[in-house]
């Protein structure tokens, strides 16, 4: 029975189609479009993924007050993002997700009382990073209400899936994730650190210096995105 | 022992059923992760060292089996930092067709030598890989989607490895994974010499 529903499990995965993000959003609402903004924030996504699977394997005793500093900072940082004039936090966030995911690589020892406070730094700066653009008046504080809520969902159900994860091999899994995040960050940081020299002779240009060129594996370059750099640029920052 | 193999049947024949994702054709966060998890995908010699290194570590057995598959990742990251960083790295190309063949050679061996000199065989090979990766980063439309979608195809490129590799259980099983490495090891010198 279990590997009949691992085999629908993977089955759905593998045959599922890519995401329409921003059609999505654009359909949901204020409010939902805040729920699901921290999914669709690479950065936050990957500090939730690393917040979640460090609180999980730690177990149910580090959970209960962690889980909620983690909604106190994300609070104090929607009332800072509101506010207004609250810096990028995605460097941040990676530099964080990087060092929890070798934590849980590592599956080191923590006091209880590190992981409250990383909780806590983890929902400030998400909170802080969840501006919503283009969005103003009500409809801006009820999509920040949206994002202070889907984070908290969102870190609960992945805790709660860890948590769950009691077999040999599942916490292999978790373990295995943890690494997944820390090579993520370190990538995107060593990018972040290069970036001061490297990004405005990239970005200065609408062509590609290597258009025609192909990759080390024979594949096509990717042809750059000339009207949306909002994403690579918040990563420079 | 049946489940296993009814488990390690379902994900090889997924794997090897997944269409192939349309790469390069969106923009921001999904094209960033669709480019960065095909960019492993595409390339063969990227593919069957990888591979490679999934069935050496269920060849090898616990705790190989997932440390090596973790060792990997994370060196690789060492060396695509090394190549967002410009740092040059000399004959990368080679050294990722060598990766093929010592590490398929090692499986064709059945080799077992202590688990920090396995890690280490394929920790010097992972910054190969990651260097290659690493040099195209930078062009990605979304770097930290790209790294997302390169890092988890070639987390799911290790979990084929060992999925193949987890039939050393029978006999028959152990063969075909030895005449597998020694596949891998024959495509890598081909890369190697440019016949590939």
């Amino acid at each position: 029975m279990r590997v009949a529903q691992a085999a629908a499990a993977c089955a759905l995965a593998a045959f599922s189609q890519v995401a329409a993000a921003h059609g999505s959003v654009r359909g949901l609402g204020n409010f939902f479009s805040g729920v699901v903004h921290p999914l669709f924030e690479p950065a936050q996504l990957i500090a939730l993924v690393a917040l979640g699977l460090l609180i999980g394997q730690r177990g149910l005793a580090s959970t209960q007050p962690a889980a909620a500093c983690f909604a106190v900072g994300v609070a104090l940082g929607l009332v800072a993002t509101g506010i207004g004039g609250v810096p990028a936090t995605d460097t941040v966030l990676l530099i964080t997700a990087g060092l929890i995911g070798f934590v849980v690589l590592t599956a080191m020892p923590v006091p209880r009382q590190v992981t409250v406070v990383v909780a806590s730094a983890v929902g400030l700066f998400i909170g802080a990073g969840s501006a919503p653009e283009s969005v103003n008046g009500s409809a801006r504080y009820v999509t920040l209400f949206g994002s202070g809520v889907g984070a908290c969902v969102w870190l609960l159900n992945l805790v709660g899936l860890v948590q769950g994860a009691g077999r040999p091999w599942m916490r292999i899994g978790v373990r295995v994730a943890g690494s997944w995040v820390a090579a993520c960050a370190t990538l995107v940081i060593a990018l972040w650190i290069a970036g001061t020299s490297r990004v405005p002779a990239s970005l200065a240009t609408t062509t590609d210096p290597r258009q025609g060129a192909t990759l080390s594996n024979g594949s096509a370059p990717m042809p750059k995105d000339t009207t949306d750099l909002s994403v690579p640029l918040r990563v420079w920052r | 022992m049946k489940r296993t193999a009814r488990l390690s049947l379902t994900i090889l024949v997924l794997s090897i059923a997944c269409g192939a994702a349309s790469a390069h054709t969106a923009n921001g966060a999904i094209g960033g992760f669709t480019a960065g998890f095909m960019h492993p995908i595409l390339g063969w010699d990227h593919v069957i060292a990888m591979v490679a290194v999934g069935m050496w570590g269920a060849f090898l057995g616990r705790p190989a089996i997932w440390i090596l598959p973790v060792v990997f990742p994370l060196v690789m990251a060492v060396g695509g930092a090394l190549g967002v960083a410009g740092v040059p790295l000399p004959a990368v190309e080679t050294g990722i067709a060598m990766s093929a063949i010592v590490l398929g050679a090692m499986v064709a061996l059945a080799a077992r030598p202590p688990l920090w000199v396995a890690a280490v065989i394929v920790g010097t090979f992972a910054i190969f890989h990651g260097h290659a990766h690493g040099a195209e980063l930078p062009e990605a439309a979304d770097p930290l989607a790209y790294s997302l979608g390169f890092v988890f195809a070639t987390g799911l490129l290790h979990l084929g490895g060992i999925a193949f590799g987890l039939v050393v259980k029978w006999p028959a099983g152990k063969v075909a994974v030895r005449v597998g490495g020694a596949a891998i090891a024959t495509a890598g010198v081909a890369f190697l010499t440019g016949v590939a």
